[in-house]
């Protein structure tokens, strides 16, 4: 028998020896496991920075607050009083033709210039570069360009409308033409969802048009009759998001207008702002963000409701 | 491991159960009756950190060169006890940041006043600064202004925050403009009649459009600007600025002040008009680039202005109606109950209202409280002419402010609305008046 040599590890370095052998995690479990911590961060995140201020929010709507002192529990008082202020009731109005008239207006120049952009001509990749540039640079930014641009006296817009011999208005300081303003610069912003439909474009079958080519459809038909169909659940999303955005644009018509003159750009976010950060009425201001959530929330039922009119889904036989 | 889940019902139950748990967990004695605020220590001891955060919102290069330079000497002259740091915010989200520190129980050390602070010491969060203030020759009637504090005093025996220096309204004139049209300057003399029958002289025209307008209405657009001419005129928008109990926006001397200066712009023609001001404003900043011969405006713009290239001047609010009442408002600092760094705060205040006033008027940024300051040849060596007679116009000044709960909300929706237009002549100026004095009223119960 030789000698064994007995060498002494710290116990620091020793192999662990379980008695009990340890129950090990099914795969399923593993899985499962990994998959809560790496959806953590992002759950943490949607709970302290967005359902727990949500909540807050909510609670605060049924208070009196001024940020300063405790709040102080008012039950329905600031929802009575929101449907008595005329204010509001002007900011809900300007809000609504804000949305009715740019998110359908956006939609449609997204969707033409998609189209456009879809062709195989030369030079493209640099357009699609340029109309999605305004969609990624600051609303801020964009506001402050726009403001020149609108200028009564020396502004860009007013300037190219007197080549033609127009006398363009005071864009922004006219109560008939500052919300007209806003909005004609809400379209600047198609960008993003020029992207949408463009990436919806490349899912289109190339059959379909030669089918309906085949049948004598001009390209204007073939669009209106295949393209438009085939992309109407891209619209359905399209237009989901635009309602929510126009329901909370803020920055454009802080920037430009403050929400004048006389009230006629006071979109529900400016005068949400106003409300709880220059009034001290952030319960006041709670009750407006729960009643614009309110308002989208049910147009995004309508929409959702309205879908088997209008979306169509694709299914085994239209392949 | 138990196979317990929890459903998307009972989840959002409980966090609305637990949200609605914190926020009665907080509510309480928010508002109703508050206790008169106490005052502040005035003791030898140091209260609080020794390291003090200065807010202040940003005026501009000159006058934030000028603060960070009062800061250097401030430390230099505490050196070892105390030691300042200024932060600048702009103004419009100056004051939102203030209240969200309060909000998170946070206050900054110490910041500077604008009328929002009246709510502050409403809700009693700032401390009684008299007895600090006692102990300074701020109190002194021969050495210091002691009657403009008046409307400061908001339980109307103390003081809530430190005063340090005045800022008032006049006319400022580009002497250049006068000199090329071989006009007298204004002066003390003038009336607003007599700027208007002046202005159109100072016009120039090329291609059909105006190239320089003789008068800007400046801060005669703003309701306080509007206010003076009232004043002059024996009334004023409420009766009395703090805590009014009434406007009196439909006094019939309210309605022709604010009349008066409408037809300035439309029937007369003599000064700019909403667009055509938004135009040069955005072009080439109006006054500064001489784009207008008169403006009537506030003190404050005087470090702007010094950068000029025309020769300029000014000269004390013109008469109207026989009388020339500016608004005046001091510029001070504010003392949360809960800074952090008490001592070292009320001694930046106080020093910056004693010792410092001299290196104010040198500065020739803001316009030191201190009397002898005020009227040092420090201070008037490069100030324009007319300035010494535009101070000595203080003694009938009044204060440019309202301070009631929602004064935001009737600056800003009801003078803001209805002012803008009455400036674009959408309004009449009695439905003007008679729409800003249901509004008002309302909001003041």
């Amino acid at each position: 028998m030789t000698q064994q040599r007995v060498v002494v590890r710290p116990v620091a370095d020793r192999p662990s020896v379980s008695r009990s052998p340890r129950p090990r995690l099914t795969m399923t479990r593993r899985q499962a496991l990994w998959c809560y911590v790496f959806i953590a961060p992002a759950v943490l995140g949607l709970l302290l920075f967005s359902l727990g201020p949500m909540i807050a929010s909510l609670g605060l709507s049924f208070t009196s607050y001024d940020m300063l002192t405790s709040p102080i529990w008012t039950g329905t008082e600031n929802y009575g009083a929101l449907f008595a202020d005329p204010i509001f009731r002007k900011s809900l109005g300007v809000t609504l033709i804000y949305g009715v008239v740019s998110v359908p207006a956006t939609l449609v120049i997204a969707l033409v210039l998609a189209i456009l952009l879809n062709a195989k001509l030369p030079g493209l990749k640099f357009f699609r570069s340029a109309y999605y540039l305004p969609s990624v640079i600051s609303g801020v930014a964009v506001a402050m360009v726009w403001k020149w641009m609108f200028n009564g006296e020396y502004g860009l817009v007013n300037a190219a409308l007197a080549k033609v011999g127009l006398q363009g208005p005071a864009w922004l300081t006219d109560e008939q033409w500052a919300l007209r303003a806003l909005i004609f610069m809400s379209l600047w912003g198609f960008g993003g969802t020029m992207l949408i439909y463009l990436a919806g474009l490349q899912g289109v079958p190339k059959e379909l048009y030669e089918a309906a080519r085949v049948d004598g459809a001009s390209t204007f038909r073939q669009h209106l009759h295949v393209t438009v169909p085939m992309l109407s659940t891209v619209t359905l999303f399209n237009l989901v998001m635009g309602i929510i955005n126009s329901l909370q644009v803020f920055a454009e018509p802080f920037v430009l207008t403050q929400g004048g003159p006389n009230n006629s750009t006071l979109l529900l976010s400016v005068y949400l702002y106003q409300n709880a950060f220059e009034y001290l009425k952030m319960g006041y201001a709670s009750a407006i963000a729960w009643v614009a959530f309110a308002i989208i929330l049910v147009l995004t039922l309508l929409v959702f409701r309205s879908t088997p009119m209008w979306v169509h889904t694709a299914t085994e036989d239209d392949r | 491991m138990s196979n317990t889940t929890v459903s998307r019902r009972t989840l959002l139950g409980g966090l609305t159960a637990a949200g609605t748990a914190g926020l009665f967990g907080c509510s309480g004695n928010g508002s109703g009756s508050q206790p008169a605020p106490a005052p502040a220590p005035t003791g030898t001891a140091v209260v609080g950190k020794t390291n003090l955060d200065i807010y202040a919102w940003t005026n501009g290069p000159t006058i934030d060169a000028n603060f960070r330079k009062r800061i250097e000497l401030f430390n230099r002259e505490h050196a070892g006890k105390f030691t300042a740091k200024i932060n600048f915010l702009p103004y419009d989200q100056y004051w939102q940041k203030v209240q969200l520190q309060y909000a998170a129980r946070k206050p900054f050390d110490i910041y500077y006043w604008d009328v929002q602070a009246y709510a502050h010491y409403k809700r009693n969060l700032v401390f009684n600064e008299q007895p600090v203030i006692d102990n300074t020759p701020m109190m002194d009637d021969k050495a210091y202004p002691t009657k403009l504090y008046e409307p400061w005093k908001f339980d109307e025996k103390n003081l809530f925050c430190v005063p340090e220096n005045i800022q008032s309204m006049a006319m400022f004139y580009n002497r250049s403009h006068f000199d090329q049209a071989g006009l007298d300057y204004p002066d003390e003399t003038w009336t607003w009649d007599k700027v208007i029958e002046t202005a159109p002289k100072l016009q120039k025209s090329a291609g059909g459009k105006v190239t320089r307008w003789g008068l800007d209405i400046g801060a005669l657009g703003i309701w306080w600007g509007i206010q003076a001419l009232a004043w002059a005129a024996g009334t004023a928008f409420v009766d009395r600025p703090l805590e009014p109990t009434r406007f009196q926006m439909t006094d019939p001397k309210v309605v022709e002040s604010m009349k008066y200066v409408q037809d300035m712009m439309w029937a007369k023609h003599i000064a700019p008009r909403p667009d055509e001001r938004a135009g040069i404003a955005q072009n080439n900043g109006g006054f500064a680039s001489g784009a207008y011969s008169m403006i009537a405006d506030g003190t404050w713009n005087i470090a702007s202005f010094q950068q000029m290239k025309d020769e300029w001047a000014m000269a004390p609010l013109p008469k109207y109606q026989g009388n020339s009442i500016a608004p005046y408002w001091l510029g001070g600092w504010v003392i949360p109950r809960q800074s952090a760094a008490l001592t070292a705060a009320q001694t930046f205040a106080t020093w910056s209202a004693t010792d410092f006033q001299p290196q104010m008027a040198k500065d020739h940024d803001w316009i030191p409280l201190q009397n002898a300051a005020r009227q040092s040849q420090d201070m008037l060596r490069g100030m324009p002419e007319g300035f010494d007679a535009a101070m000595k116009n203080l003694e009938n000044a009044r204060i440019g402010d309202i301070y009631t709960a929602n004064m935001q909300q009737i600056f800003n929706e009801v003078y803001g609305t209805n002012f803008e237009q009455l400036l674009n002549n959408k309004l009449a100026p009695q439905a003007a008046a008679q729409k800003m004095q249901d509004a008002a009223t309302k909001l003041l119960g």
